[in-house]
């Protein structure tokens, strides 16, 4: 079920609601707790039930380990114990390796060997990255007696919980259960309801309006791409920005849409997104772009590594190996690999640039305006750049998409432009700017929804800035451009009627964009 | 302001904001679903309406339930109004219930479902060479086939013209989400901004003004839509192995045109069928290609099919010929606008050729000056010797435009 549809919007999400806290109040907090957990596995359960088999053989497998683990510690069997965490670690592993990674895995062998194995097509289970790691964190904080868990329904729930069960945040044991068990929490607060109802609103129209508006956009550039066809400059930038969109307000509208209905609930979930396109550094951009999964990976796969306590080649290396996970995490395919890689680089090249400033007494530099505006732009190219890796079917169809943004592939405008801009038509001409036909109203399109987004993600204040009156959440983040969005004192929510007339016709117009008529384009054949 | 008094502003707001939103596209009615009235200047050109046929023309058919219906793809949508003066009198209300891209197959059951008002008398039927077109290897077992998609749920019987029950359901969501949707809302405002005279349109009785090729043409010149066809029509054709047949001599196409005569029959209605008339460059790609032969085939089964099942009510026309109309200049880049061109591009013409085609038919008479017909009735004619006849008549013109 998705957050942005009807059944889950008034159906799902209301009936849920209601049914929990009369339990909560009439019965008790765990009877509330456990239909919970049924509402949350009939909401995994409505895309293919059969995956529900899975997900609990998940959970139940991690919850005996995670006992078994507590249990072993309390007698002090040290090999005992980590012969269980590894065993839990393994069997999570393995079950990502299997449902995830098995085709890419037995497609390279076959390639690299020449052998022909085959096995029959794995459907990749829903939200298996997201519930996998989360219970690997759990089985590592149990490990290191950071938490415990003793009450099974408790545990699914913390998996479970169906505001984030499907793509986040990714949450930790510890920061979660306290607050499920919390009794205020049981109790349906007006202020919870209305400020979450507000953030889903802006999640829902995130998502909706923009990043749906904008997808129209990017799809066809990359489809094209994958068929080889040479894409002009000024078409390949519209599509590598517009998917570049496409994914921060589908992705962040998401994670703002699991925020606010966790805390109808109560429940506050970790910030997810911050203003990522305003970092002045793809350092900054991590602190910034799905924060619960840096989080993850900075805990528990670059500490593991050795982190930074090993010196600089050793830490550029381990910082560089966690990317190409992070990379690989993101999907079975070479793209998303080299993706992870680019962004290590990426990383590394970041680090070594501070060293260096610190070195050359060059911090100065990064109070300059100037500079800041190049570092900005700098970082916001390179990570455009990494998006057509990441969204392109293959690699061969991210070079054409890059080859055209670096202009190899000529300099072109729609004729329909041209045609209407008279004597300067003759100037772009000489300029060796060619023209093309067909896609005018396409090409206009993809600017302008550019513009408006661009004003939007690079300028305005996010979701957390707006809600912070009421919705304070720790953030870690450091400088960026426009760091508090202009209009940072207007666009402040608190209780008033214009902030119901915004809030209202945010949710309206989102709520009206899940519907689509019906369209046919034919373009006149 | 506390927390309740907001929730009860969030809440009337809402209902308040989505009445608003919906009465606004029921007024602008970007799709001419609801069929509002038309203010000139506000909501009476329909720009939205041209990537929606598909959703409005079925239902309009319905309401309006005309006496005469066009029936076919984008080329007589383009090429004949409803509202010329060349129809003759008697014709009723005349709807042209044409969709752009829509093969044969689809274009029949919508005839049916216009059929099935009641007051149907008259059909003109124009059908595609290219729509005939299938590959030589298809094996079909049933030749009129039960299909289902979003279309045809919105048509009021099914294949076997017994009642569609999934209609209901279809017209609801249609309904409901032209009034609550973004789409609906973005495109009655695009309807607001675009009233000039040229912009895209479809008028009340589903005809196409081709105000959108007009708008091209000032600016960009003829040649670029010339040019789109032409390099469209070569790839297609470039593909071999394709015949009006499957491997059993017969075509889903086909057995539509018979069941459509077969209507006609059953219920005293009128039928005209004509071939679309195409620029010269069109069958020049057409022969070049080396599917002439398939054409005059094409054109052969018609009139055998229309004299084994409609010898009573069905006029059969060809207007795919070379004549003084579809032999012109193909308009080139840098060179003057050619001066008095039937076609907009190879595969669609003018509504002015069309008014042609009609006094053809009707033998109207709302053409002052002499004129050449544009096509030939093929009832009860000697095909062969027709068809050779359009060979040297070929010659001719094309000797005449070089």
């Amino acid at each position: 079920m998705l957050f942005n549809s009807y059944i889950f919007i008034f159906a799902f999400l209301p009936i849920t609601f209601s049914i929990y806290f009369i339990l909560a109040k009439y019965k008790s907090g765990e009877m509330a707790i456990s239909f919970l957990v049924i509402a949350s596995l009939f909401f995994y359960g409505w895309w293919n039930p059969i995956y529900l088999a899975l997900i609990i053989l998940s959970i139940s497998v991690n919850y005996f380990v995670g006992e078994a683990i507590v249990r072993s510690r309390t007698i002090s069997k040290n090999r005992h114990t980590k012969a269980l965490f590894i065993s839990g670690l393994l069997f999570n592993l393995g079950l990502l390796a299997y449902f995830k990674y098995a085709n890419f895995i037995i497609e390279n062998f076959n390639l690299f060997f020449g052998f022909t194995s085959q096995i029959n097509e794995i459907i990749l289970p829903l939200a298996i990255s997201f519930f996998t790691f989360q219970q690997i964190a759990y089985l590592v904080d149990t490990y290191k007696g950071i938490t415990k868990e003793f009450k099974f329904t408790h545990y699914v729930l913390f998996v479970t919980f169906f505001p984030q069960l499907i793509a986040g945040p990714i949450v930790h044991h510890k920061e979660m259960l306290p607050q499920f068990l919390k009794l205020d929490n049981m109790k349906p607060n007006l202020d919870n309801i209305v400020i979450g109802a507000n953030i889903f609103a802006l999640g829902l129209f995130k998502k909706v309006v923009l990043a749906d508006g904008i997808a129209q956009y990017s799809s066809p550039v990359f489809n094209a791409a994958l068929t080889g066809e040479p894409l002009s400059l000024f078409v390949a930038w519209g599509g590598a920005l517009a998917y570049t969109f496409q994914l921060y307000f589908d992705f962040s509208g998401y994670s703002d849409m699991a925020i606010g209905i966790a805390r109808m609930f109560g429940i506050r979930l970790p910030l997810n997104f911050f203003s990522p396109y305003k970092s002045l550094s793809i350092i900054e951009f991590w602190r910034r772009w799905h924060i619960t999964l840096s989080r993850f990976l900075r805990d528990y796969v670059y500490f593991s590594l050795g982190g930074n306590r090993r010196g600089k080649t050793r830490r550029y290396i381990n910082l560089f190996t966690t990317m190409l996970l992070g990379g690989l995490w993101h999907g079975a395919g070479w793209t998303f690999i080299l993706w992870g890689g680019l962004h290590g680089m990426y990383l590394v090249t970041n680090h070594a640039w501070h060293y260096i400033q610190q070195r050359l007494k060059l911090e100065g530099l990064n109070q300059l305006s100037l500079w800041r505006v190049f570092s900005w732009f700098l970082t916001f190219v390179s990570v455009v750049n990494g998006w057509v890796f990441f969204r392109a079917e293959n690699f061969d169809a991210a070079l054409v998409i890059l080859r055209g943004m670096y202009g190899f592939d000529g300099v072109a405008l729609p004729n329909a432009i041209t045609a209407r801009l008279g004597g300067l038509s003759s100037i772009i001409s000489d300029l060796g700017i060619t023209t093309f036909i067909g896609g005018g109203s396409q090409f206009i399109f993809t600017y302008l929804w550019l513009a408006l987004l661009m004003f939007i993600a690079f300028t305005l204040p996010n979701t957390q800035q707006i809600m912070d009156s009421l919705h304070k959440e720790e953030s870690e983040q450091g400088d960026a451009l426009f760091n508090q969005g202009l209009f940072h004192n207007t666009l402040k929510f608190r209780y008033s009627m214009g902030w119901a007339f915004i809030m209202s016709g945010a949710l309206v117009i989102a709520i009206f964009g899940m519907t689509r008529v019906s369209e046919f384009l034919y373009f006149q054949f | 302001m506390q927390v309740k008094q907001y929730s009860y502003y969030f809440i009337s707001f809402v209902t308040l904001i989505s009445i608003i939103l919906a009465s606004t596209n029921y007024i602008i009615d970007p799709y001419s679903l609801f069929q509002t009235k038309r203010v000139s200047g506000f909501n009476d050109k329909k720009p939205a309406a041209e990537n929606r046929t598909k959703l409005f023309k079925p239902y309009n058919v319905v309401n309006i339930k005309p006496e005469t219906i066009i029936v076919g793809n984008s080329r007589p949508e383009m090429g004949l109004n409803p509202l010329s003066e060349c129809w003759p009198k008697g014709m009723g209300t005349i709807y042209n219930l044409t969709f752009p891209g829509l093969g044969t197959y689809e274009q029949i059951r919508a005839l049916f479902h216009a059929v099935s008002t009641g007051n149907v008398k008259n059909i003109l039927l124009g059908v595609d060479f290219i729509d005939f077109l299938q590959s030589r290897n298809n094996n079909n077992t049933i030749f009129w086939p039960k299909r289902n998609n979003e279309f045809l749920d919105r048509l009021l019987v099914d294949e076997q013209r017994l009642s569609n029950d999934n209609y209901s359901f279809a017209k609801l969501q249609d309904y409901s989400s032209s009034l609550f949707s973004l789409n609906a809302l973005s495109d009655s405002l695009y309807t607001l901004m675009s009233q000039s005279e040229n912009s895209t349109d479809r008028t009340s009785l589903g005809f196409n003004p081709a105000n959108d090729f007009k708008e091209m043409i000032h600016y960009e010149g003829s040649w670029v839509l010339f040019k789109q066809k032409q390099d469209l029509l070569k790839q297609i054709f470039s593909t071999k192995n394709k015949s009006i047949y499957d491997s059993q001599k017969w075509s889903i196409e086909f057995e539509a045109i018979k069941r459509t005569i077969q209507l006609a029959e059953e219920k005293g209605i009128k039928i005209t069928l004509f071939i679309n008339p195409y620029h010269y460059s069109y069958l020049e790609v057409i022969r070049n290609s080396g599917y002439w032969n398939e054409f005059e085939n094409f054109k052969k089964t018609l009139i055998e099919t229309v004299n084994k099942y409609g010898k009573n009510h069905v006029e059969i026309w060809d207007f795919s010929v070379y004549s003084n109309y579809s032999v012109s200049v193909i308009p080139k880049k840098n060179s003057p606008e050619p001066q008095s061109n039937w076609f907009w591009e190879p595969a669609h013409y003018k509504a002015e050729l069309g008014e042609r085609m009609l006094t053809d038919i009707f033998n109207t008479n709302c053409i002052t000056e002499q004129k050449e017909n544009v096509g030939t009735k093929l009832n009860n004619i000697d095909i062969n010797s027709y068809l050779n006849q359009q060979q040297k008549r070929r010659s001719i013109l094309l000797k005449k435009l070089n």
